[in-house]
């Protein structure tokens, strides 16, 4: 099956749940934080790049190694650099996995097992560097600069990621003002609510301009909501119930079906452009 | 100074304890009672003399009040923390073994309350490089939940008896920490505990009044308006007029959900329980004076965000544009409205807005009711309704 001949032999742990009667404990198994580190640049440098086997093979491996390197930081309780530097890079692992694969089907990638690691990951962060601020208020002493030059970027993925939680909007309120544009990667996470946020608008639109005689241009709508073709815009109008004639959709508040779920999640030309 | 002796002090527990005189012990182990504030009371090692008075299980009891006394005298919240703690750990236990009696759950209330302070201030104190904030507040909690599931288990006693009555204490203190560390997920099944309790109607009124202050809180975030303003209604009026500051806090959030109802507050109110902040604001909204909320809000960012509802107020601004529209409405005085000059109003309030975003203001506010009409786009305008056509907020559901 592999063509390219292994120049040296690389071992990777596999993940293992610990379970009772199981000495998960050795610490002769422990990899230390060194380690760990040069494993994720390992996994996420040579392996995520390779293109002689399909993405999601190489996600499933990834995702499991990625694990069990999470498992022994926490084990040794690793210092709060090495948690960051670690970290940092899976989070985006799986940000990044969550939207390469939304379009696959649920038996080959399950969006929610991907999301869950995603926020264990994130919120062990966010954790790390509320860490910091403390250490830093207490000794004075401050934090390696690198270290919490991302966390703008990564606190706005925990928001845009949880957005419309009051949980996670109240964490970024009290945070110190520092925020930038979107970079690409949020703009991915930003890109999967884009369903969920087009069926409010054409709920709320449909209320608003509902009329027998009147229509609103699809090609207007199309950027409004940010679908990338009309087809796909008139595709979601029908499913949702609405009419679509001669290059105008007619809203209607009775013909809206609140029934039908949300549209499954799409790559965007937009996020891909950047 | 000193307050009675100690010797005199620990005669008095042991006949309370001997009499089942709950509220006497809980106020004699006490962090805020007066007798913690005098010297004689910091004993590091209290236990010979503690055994010569009292008899088990309260002996181990006063023992860990005295030491954590002692460590809150010389500074050290973090183990006057873990002393109080493990009193808490105790106290359940013996709680549960008591059968058939809940003489004993005002000693549960007073000590879970103090555990809930010495966490706080060993929150504050903490260092430790492996502790994460709102991890001594977290632990708390979960020694409170120990004491909640023997409430919550005893179904057997009388009514009289039950320690059932206990749970709200619980419930309320535990809300205190939630909400302290952004925990509100796990409010829920404590809410659902109590609403399906037989006893919902027994719980004392200060009780029920606190109770109702965090779940109108936790309604408010979760955009139920109604459900809110019932609880914090209730709250409000139920508190104990000498309760100022209680009565205020409950005021930050029921002014708002209040407004996103359509019910202006009155000035008097407002100045009476110092939350003027609102005032402005108010006239801002009925004026529809978009410029000036957008200052207001500014103004009052910190204000607004140290009490979690700066995205609540935020919502009011979308009835300031109701109330602009409708001036619009009314100068123009005709049922087709052009969207442009619906644009003109809001571009000279400051609002940088083109005419998609204009229409989509108006559409959300169709959606929602608060206009009846509709827009229509080929015209540049929105057709109101000949009939009432910005119904009074007060009337929407």
């Amino acid at each position: 099956m592999r063509s390219r001949k292994p120049t040296k032999l690389v071992l990777s742990n596999l993940f293992s749940r610990s379970a009772a009667g199981k000495a998960t404990q050795d610490p002769k198994h422990l990899r230390p934080p060194n380690i760990l580190l040069r494993t994720v640049n390992y996994l996420l440098d040579d392996i995520l790049s390779r293109q002689d086997t399909p993405f999601i093979v190489i996600y499933e491996f990834i995702m499991d190694r990625l694990r069990s390197v999470r498992q022994d930081m926490v084990i040794q309780n690793v210092s709060s650099s090495y948690f960051i530097s670690i970290l940092q890079p899976i989070i985006r692992f799986h940000a990044y996995a969550a939207y390469r694969l939304c379009e696959e089907e649920i038996n080959r990638f399950d969006p929610h097992i991907n999301n869950t690691h995603l926020q264990e990951c994130l919120k062990r962060l966010l954790y790390t560097y509320n860490h910091c601020d403390r250490i830093t208020q207490v000794a004075e002493d401050n934090v390696d600069e690198f270290l919490l030059e991302n966390r703008p970027g990564f606190e706005a993925l925990y928001l845009i990621l949880n957005l419309g939680s009051p949980i996670a909007i109240t964490r970024t309120l009290n945070l110190p003002p520092k925020m930038e544009t979107l970079p690409t990667l949020l703009l991915m996470i930003a890109s999967l609510h884009l369903p969920a946020i087009r069926r409010k608008a054409l709920e709320t639109l449909s209320v608003a301009y509902n009329s027998k005689n009147l229509s609103f241009p699809v090609q207007l709508l199309k950027e409004l909501l940010l679908y990338d073709t009309e087809e796909q815009l008139i595709s979601d109008c029908r499913y949702y119930g609405l009419e679509v004639q001669n290059n105008g959709v007619y809203f209607s508040k009775s013909l809206f079906d609140l029934k039908k779920s949300t549209t499954p999640q799409k790559h965007c030309c937009f996020v891909e452009k950047n | 100074m000193t307050f009675m002796t100690l010797a005199h002090y620990l005669q008095i527990i042991d006949r309370s304890w001997r009499a089942q005189d709950g509220s006497k012990i809980a106020s004699f182990i006490s962090l805020r009672h007066e007798h913690a504030k005098y010297q004689n009371y910091h004993v590091e090692s209290p236990e010979g003399l503690v055994e010569r008075f009292l008899i088990s299980p309260i002996d181990d009891l006063v023992v860990l009040h005295l030491k954590c006394l002692y460590y809150i005298a010389v500074g050290d919240f973090l183990e006057a923390y873990r002393q109080q703690s493990t009193l808490v750990q105790n106290f359940s236990k013996i709680l549960q073994l008591q059968k058939e009696e809940n003489w004993s759950l005002p000693i549960m209330y007073t000590i879970c309350s103090d555990l809930r302070l010495v966490a706080q201030q060993a929150e504050k104190q903490k260092i430790g490089p492996n502790e994460n904030p709102g991890e001594i507040l977290e632990k708390a909690a979960e020694c409170l939940m120990g004491c909640f599931r023997v409430c919550a288990a005893d179904n057997r006693s009388a009514e009289e008896d039950t320690k059932r009555i206990g749970m709200l204490a619980l419930v309320n203190q535990l809300f205190k920490v939630y909400f302290r560390i952004n925990k509100l997920h796990l409010c829920k099944p404590l809410i659902r505990a109590i609403e399906s309790s037989p006893f919902k109607e027994c719980f004392s009124l200060s009780q029920q009044v606190t109770y109702r202050y965090f779940v109108g809180r936790k309604a408010m975030y979760d955009s139920n308006y109604k459900a809110a303003d019932e609880y914090l209604t209730y709250a409000f009026e139920n508190c104990h007029k000498s309760s100022r500051k209680n009565k205020r806090l409950i005021l930050i959030y029921l002014v708002p959900v209040k407004m996103l109802l359509g019910y202006i507050p009155s000035k008097k109110v407002l100045e009476k329980y110092d939350v003027v902040q609102f005032w402005d604001l108010v006239q801002a909204v009925c004026q529809g004076n978009l410029k000036r909320f957008d200052e207001l809000m500014d103004m009052h960012e910190t204000f607004f965000i140290k009490c979690g509802i700066y995205l609540i107020v935020d919502k009011l601004k979308i009835i300031a544009y109701r109330n602009l529209f409708r001036k619009v409405y009314l100068i123009l005085n005709t049922h087709q409205i052009p969207v442009e000059a619906l644009q003109s109003a809001l571009e000279y309030l400051g609002q940088d807005v083109d005419l998609d975003e204009t229409q989509c203001i108006v559409a959300n506010l169709i959606y929602e009711g608060k206009i009846k009409g509709y827009i229509s786009h080929q015209h540049r305008k929105v057709v109101v309704s000949k009939q009432n056509p910005f119904p009074a907020l007060t009337t929407l559901s």
